[in-house]
């Protein structure tokens, strides 16, 4: 899935995201243009390096994967669903540690989100073996999380995180 | 969320209806177990 790499471009995504709002789809008519600017600036810091993993190669095909690894079977379902219908390529886990073996087993996956712990593995426990397993210089990790107490986001920002964003509203830290 | 799609929200309240007890019963042992830390937990999405 090589072009899974321009479907994960910035600009696709805020058109994609555009294009929902016209048709009045009420999840994304509700994103305020704040969010959509945030969103741009968050993916065209990405999109360099997803580009350049594209054009140099790193011999596993430089598939572009989302990997959810959500311990709640609901929010997984609807992850997993909606991302596939917006084209994305998905890999499904009910943890960190099962998220590791799905994404060597599928080919590299871009991990797309999960919660700040779980009962299994930390998200930066992921990272350093995700990072050590694929040789990658990058770990995306976008998490989602209802934890807005000041103490979590100081664990998100220890697991290497420089950005946290808490759900219903952004909480930049960097 | 689910955009006309009947069979979506079957499944998605299918699996609500499977794992609610589950989760309810969890809350109900953290409370009287007084464990604020787990039944925050599980009531985190």
């Amino acid at each position: 899935m090589k072009g899974a790499v321009a479907n994960f471009g910035a600009k696709a995504v805020v058109e994609k995201a555009e294009a929902l709002e016209a048709m009045g789809r009420p999840e994304t008519s509700r994103l305020p243009p704040m969010a959509v600017e945030r969103l741009q600036a968050l993916l065209n810091g990405f999109e360099p390096e997803l580009r350049k993993r594209t054009e140099t190669g790193n011999g596993t095909g430089c598939d572009v994967k989302i990997l959810i690894a959500e311990d709640d079977a609901i929010s997984r379902r609807l992850l997993d669903t909606i991302l596939r219908k917006w084209g994305y390529d998905v890999v499904v886990a009910s943890g960190w540690r099962k998220g590791l073996g799905g994404a060597a087993e599928r080919g590299r996956a871009a991990p797309g989100h999960s919660r700040l712990d779980m009962p299994e593995w930390t998200a930066s426990r992921f990272a350093a073996k995700y990072a050590t397993a694929t040789d990658s210089p990058y770990v995306y990790i976008l998490l989602l999380s209802a934890k807005s107490q000041r103490e979590d986001l100081v664990k998100g920002m220890e697991s290497g995180g420089r950005r946290l964003h808490h759900q219903g509203r952004s909480t930049p830290t960097s | 969320m689910f955009d006309n799609d009947p069979e979506f929200l079957t499944e998605i309240v299918s699996l609500f209806l499977e794992t609610y007890p589950q989760l309810l019963s969890g809350i109900e042992e953290a409370i009287s177990q007084g464990d604020a830390r787990v039944c925050a937990g599980l009531l985190t999405p």
